[in-house]
Order: C-alpha cells, then sequence, then structure tokens
C-alpha cells in the first residue's frame, strides 16, 4: 500500500493520502473535551474541494463524486473540528471516501457521536479512522477511478484509560458494527498502529455506548 | 454563506455535524437530528436553520416555472479494478 503515499497534515488531523486508491488510507485525530465542546458550537458553511498539494491524478476531483451514488464520507468528520479552518479544511476530498449513503448518514454518524462521548468522558483520545480494501475486485468511481472500499475502521485509543479498539463496518447500507482488537485490524487493513502500546492491541471491550 | 441550489458541494454544517444542509444543484438534503436548548446555543443553532430554510423557500419561489416533480438522476454505473492490495 505503500507506494504514491503522501502525508497531508491539517490543523488538527492528519491524512495519508494514496495515488492509488485516489484518497486517504487514513485519517488520524487527537480529541479533548474542550475541543468537542467548542466543535459542538460551530456553524459553518464548507465546500468539499481538491487539495492542490497533490498531483494531478492522484487525488479524487468533485467530479468524481458527481452522481456516483456515494456519499463523500469524511474520515475525520466535519463535527469534531473544534475551529473554522479546520473544519473548512476537513472537507478536503484527500479526508473523503466513497461511502454508502445510509451507512454515513445512520450507523456512522452514530458511532462517530459515541466516539465524542468518549472524548468527552475520558479527555485526551486518539482517532484514526480509513479505508478498508478486501477483495479481488473492487469498484470505482468517476474518471479518476476512485477506489470504494469494502469496509471502514475507526481505532480508538485512551491512554489514561489503557483502552484501545477497532470497530469495523462494511461500507453497505447496515446498522451492524464490529468490535476488533487493534492487531485484528492491523491485520485486516494493513496499516500498523506503532503509537498503540503492544500490551493493548489483544484488548476487545464490549462494544460502544448508544450505538 | 449558502446559496442554495448555486452548486453541489457546499455543506452548511450546524452545531458541528448535528445537522447538515447539503447544497444541490437539483435537491437540497438535511441530515442529522438537532437539540434546540432553550439558550444562546439552541438561538444560534435555530437562526442558522431559519436562515437556510429561509433561502431556500425563497429562491424556490423566485423561480417562475418551478415544475411539479423533478426528474430523479439515475447514479452512473461504478466502474470495478482488480484490487492491487490484494
Amino acid at each position: 500500500m505503500a507506494p504514491k503515499t503522501r502525508m497531508l497534515c491539517y490543523s488538527d488531523f492528519a491524512v495519508l493520502h494514496s495515488g492509488i486508491t485516489h484518497g486517504p488510507l487514513w485519517s488520524a485525530e487527537h480529541l479533548t473535551r474542550d475541543h468537542i465542546e467548542a466543535a459542538k458550537d460551530m456553524v459553518r458553511t464548507n465546500k468539499f474541494f481538491e487539495d492542490a498539494r497533490l498531483p494531478d491524478g492522484e487525488g479524487a476531483t468533485l467530479a468524481d463524486y458527481k452522481r456516483s451514488g456515494f456519499d463523500r464520507g469524511h474520515m475525520s468528520p466535519a463535527g469534531n473540528r473544534w475551529n473554522q479552518e479546520a473544519m473548512a479544511q476537513s472537507f478536503s476530498l484527500a479526508n473523503i471516501v466513497p461511502q454508502n449513503r445510509e451507512n454515513n448518514q445512520r450507523l456512522w454518524a452514530r458511532i462517530e457521536t459515541s466516539v465524542r462521548k468518549i472524548a468527552v468522558q475520558y479527555d485526551d483520545t486518539y482517532v484514526v479512522t480509513g479505508p478498508i480494501f478486501n477483495g479481488q475486485q473492487l469498484q470505482t468511481i468517476g474518471p479518476t477511478r476512485v477506489f470504494v472500499p469494502t469496509q471502514l475502521f475507526k481505532v480508538v485509543y485512551v491512554p489514561s484509560r489503557q483502552m484501545a479498539f477497532a470497530v469495523v463496518v462494511d461500507n453497505v447500507s447496515t446498522n451492524r458494527y464490529d468490535i476488533k482488537t487493534i492487531h485484528e485490524l492491523e491485520a485486516a487493513s494493513g496499516i500498523r498502529f506503532p503509537g498503540i502500546p503492544e500490551s493493548l492491541k489483544d484488548q476487545r471491550p464490549g462494544g460502544l455506548k448508544g450505538v | 454563506m449558502f446559496k442554495p441550489y448555486s452548486n453541489d458541494d457546499d455543506v452548511l454544517n450546524i452545531q458541528g455535524d448535528a445537522l447538515t444542509v447539503s447544497n444541490g444543484t437539483t435537491r437540497i438534503v438535511l441530515n442529522g437530528t438537532l437539540e434546540l436548548t432553550q439558550d444562546q446555543r439552541g438561538l444560534k443553532a435555530a437562526l442558522a436553520l431559519k436562515d437556510a430554510v429561509d433561502a431556500i423557500v425563497t429562491s424556490l419561489q423566485a423561480q417562475s416555472n418551478l415544475p411539479a416533480k423533478v426528474k430523479d438522476e439515475p447514479d452512473a454505473k461504478p466502474g470495478v479494478v482488480q484490487n492491487p492490495f490484494n
């Protein structure tokens, strides 16, 4: 997965972008209680945009998503951004994957809300969100052939609680989510999480409250 | 500034992404759950929603030949690639 990847830093999240999938491989954010409280007060008109730092052909375009049948699904969510600049930046297509509409609007929105509750309860929380590309063949959208993920994951790490787990959902209209250990997620996604202690990578909490 | 029906790329976020108003050239989509508490935060959100809906109504009323119902546009068929990561 490493070829044609580029790290893109935004004001309060960071993305590893792939010129092969034409989207993020992961998007990482650090949540705090104060920032989530600030984010809840945000009112802003935002605009999806193509990140000018990406060479032509590597990033998805607005045209790719038009009438694609998929939502433009945020990885690091707009609703976690605690200032105007950060919220605007979260609409970069480098932070977006083609996501099933009902999934994005229902299940995924509830998962994002649950993660915010964790950050409000425990304060410092590290979250990494990204796509999983499984199977022999993949769907694509648009002239750029943006890969449609088969699954989406969210890794949640709360150092103060020594808690780490992953949530995985199929990129279809579903209400089902699976809780995975970090080791299981590393195997499924091909992505390593060196910031999470190895000793926490086999624990499996019961589930998410309120999903 | 949210200009209804002017593009397919604007999103008005109210209370983070509690409620989103996604612009579109043929349809605007509202998504989410907004809590309008009896406080300054609730008023701020209510005004943002009111402004958006007022602008939508004004825009629709200003069109002299507004159709009874726009046609549904079919989605493009997705492409297929071999998974390079497999």
